[in-house]
């Protein structure tokens, strides 16, 4: 099947493959259209599927017991929704939805744990780089829930957000966005409108825009550089493990 | 506190006797509870790496993009993943324990350290030459991958969870919260830490932490003399805690049998919870 779909962006996960693992991976691989708010996988559920967003964006989530939700990570064409598998645990160990609506590819989890986590190799190789990077991320982003203001955790969102969607203009609620960052929805449209102000962004009802990429850059703090190295770290050769695959 | 990574870690660190693991010089030492789940033919083979070490706080265990040196396998000492952030500050992500293995990025193929883990309350730990481990545990690809994987998932999952805490709860009910979990990585009930050294773990001005300390002190959980921290009833910390705690409780849980508990351990937090409530 052909990999590439129509806006041209591909799982940057597929796309480092050699040709011969692609090959031979590309056989597993179904396209999958991603709605917003589809729920990938939902705590203490078993996994469904691995998925491969291409230029959707996916939310990682945590539950907190008191009912409230906050997002802890977000993935595009850099990752895979459905980590546990790569350990050989079928039950999901947070709950993933859909932020940005778009394409991706996906392998069913029975076939994923036979093919490549079973199989090792290059690819497997490779999706454990990007679990260890996914886990330096959420660690960042837990920092910078503790330490720093709305208005920057806000800009440096965007910016995760417009790198991997590689559009301008996308589709997003000042409600949803409170959910993601565990704020209140007001503090979100005082944030939002100060950004505006700056030119860093402009929004209408459902739909944001980034109008000033340096503006944003300027607004967010520094965590959104370390997230934009740990993502771009799973494509770079540092792989001296020779992890084969895990122990069953 | 973190910048101190290289230099930190040969001041603070002065090898004991090799491979005693296994011998009477530990007896008095309480396990790795992580190396207890392994199995013991593999485990003893293991320890055969393994050199004990005292780790003083402040010393730097790995540092951030740096090439990783060691794995370290805590007994008594409690480390705590460190975020440096780009102000200068640095936030704790998660505390690591004997249930834990501090060094994970082998695991994952990585041979620099993705994060800063950085030694909290002085103790002794296991080493094990990262060349070592890749050789022993990665490339074998026996039990111990799985076992340390699955830890590594675990504390993963830890640290999410830790920072949705960060976002939205009080310092009051998160100092609870790691005053509970220092207390469960740590035998003695004295917890030797300052005033400082919690503000620096949960991103606060040291005078908020005296207030929460002393509101904390006043309902009987806890009583403090320089620099120690004694728990004196772990209920009262119990009820200031927010729910946080018995999640990541359970899913570092030393109590869990090797092996078991899986479905277990990523299970909805809901039951736990309402019992804290």
């Amino acid at each position: 099947m052909e990999v590439t779909n129509h806006s041209g962006r591909q799982s940057r996960l597929i796309e480092a493959l050699s040709t011969r693992e692609r090959a031979r991976v590309t056989e597993f691989l179904e396209p999958v259209e991603l709605e917003s708010r589809d729920v990938l996988e939902s705590e203490g559920d078993p996994i469904r599927c691995a998925v491969f967003p291409a230029n959707a964006v996916t939310s990682t989530l945590m539950e907190l017991p008191e009912g409230d939700t906050v997002e802890v990570g977000l993935m595009g064409a850099e990752g895979v929704v459905g980590l546990p598998l790569l350990y050989g645990q079928r039950i999901a160990n947070a709950t993933v939805i859909v932020q940005i609506p778009g394409h991706g590819l996906r392998i069913p989890a029975d076939v994923f744990a036979r093919e490549v986590v079973e199989h090792g190799g290059e690819f497997y190789r490779l999706l454990l780089r990007h679990a260890n990077m996914f886990s330096a991320m959420v660690a960042q982003g837990a920092a910078c829930n503790a330490s720093h203001g709305v208005d920057q955790r806000l800009a440096r969102w965007i910016l995760q957000v417009h790198d991997r969607v590689g559009t301008p203009q996308f589709p997003l609620t000042h409600e949803f966005i409170a959910l993601m960052l565990g704020v209140r929805r007001a503090s979100v449209s005082e944030a939002a409108s100060r950004l505006r102000q700056a030119g860093a962004i402009d929004y209408r009802i459902g739909a944001v825009r980034v109008t000033g990429r340096a503006e944003l850059e300027a607004a967010a703090c520094g965590c959104y550089a370390v997230m934009r190295r740990f993502s771009d770290n799973i494509f770079t050769d540092d792989s001296l493990g020779g992890a084969a695959k895990p122990h069953a | 506190m973190v910048g101190g990574g290289a230099t930190a870690k040969r001041s603070g660190v002065t090898p004991l006797l090799r491979n005693d693991l296994a011998g009477a010089a530990s007896a008095s030492l309480p396990p790795n509870d992580l190396l207890q789940r392994i199995r013991p033919a593999e485990r003893s083979r293991l320890l055969g790496f393994l050199e004990l070490v005292p780790v003083d706080a402040g010393t730097a265990l790995c540092t951030s993009e740096t090439d990783l040196r060691y794995v370290w396998f805590p007994h008594d000492a409690v480390a705590s993943t460190v975020v440096p952030m780009p102000e200068g500050e640095a936030v704790d992500v998660g505390l690591l324990g004997p249930e834990a293995l501090v060094g994970t990025d082998p695991l994952y193929g990585g041979r620099r350290s993705a994060t800063t883990v950085v030694v909290q309350i002085a103790g002794h730990a296991g080493r094990m030459d990262a060349d070592d481990f890749r050789r022993e545990v990665v490339v074998r690809n026996g039990e111990p991958y799985g076992v340390f994987l699955r830890f590594a998932a675990a504390y993963q999952r830890m640290m999410a969870q830790l920072g949705a805490c960060n976002a939205r709860h009080a310092l009051l009910q998160r100092l609870a919260r790691l005053l509970l979990m220092l207390d469960d990585r740590r035998a003695p009930k004295a917890i030797d830490i300052t005033h400082d050294r919690l503000a620096d773990m949960l991103a606060a001005r040291r005078a908020s932490i005296t207030e929460a300390a002393n509101a904390l002190r006043h309902s009987g959980a806890l009583e403090y003399r320089r620099g120690h921290i004694a728990i004196r009833d772990r209920r009262p910390l119990l009820a200031a805690s927010c729910a946080c705690y018995p999640v990541v409780a359970r899913l570092v849980s030393r109590a869990e049998p090797a092996g078991g508990g899986r479905r277990n351990r990523f299970a909805k937090p809901r039951k736990a919870v309402e019992r804290w409530k």
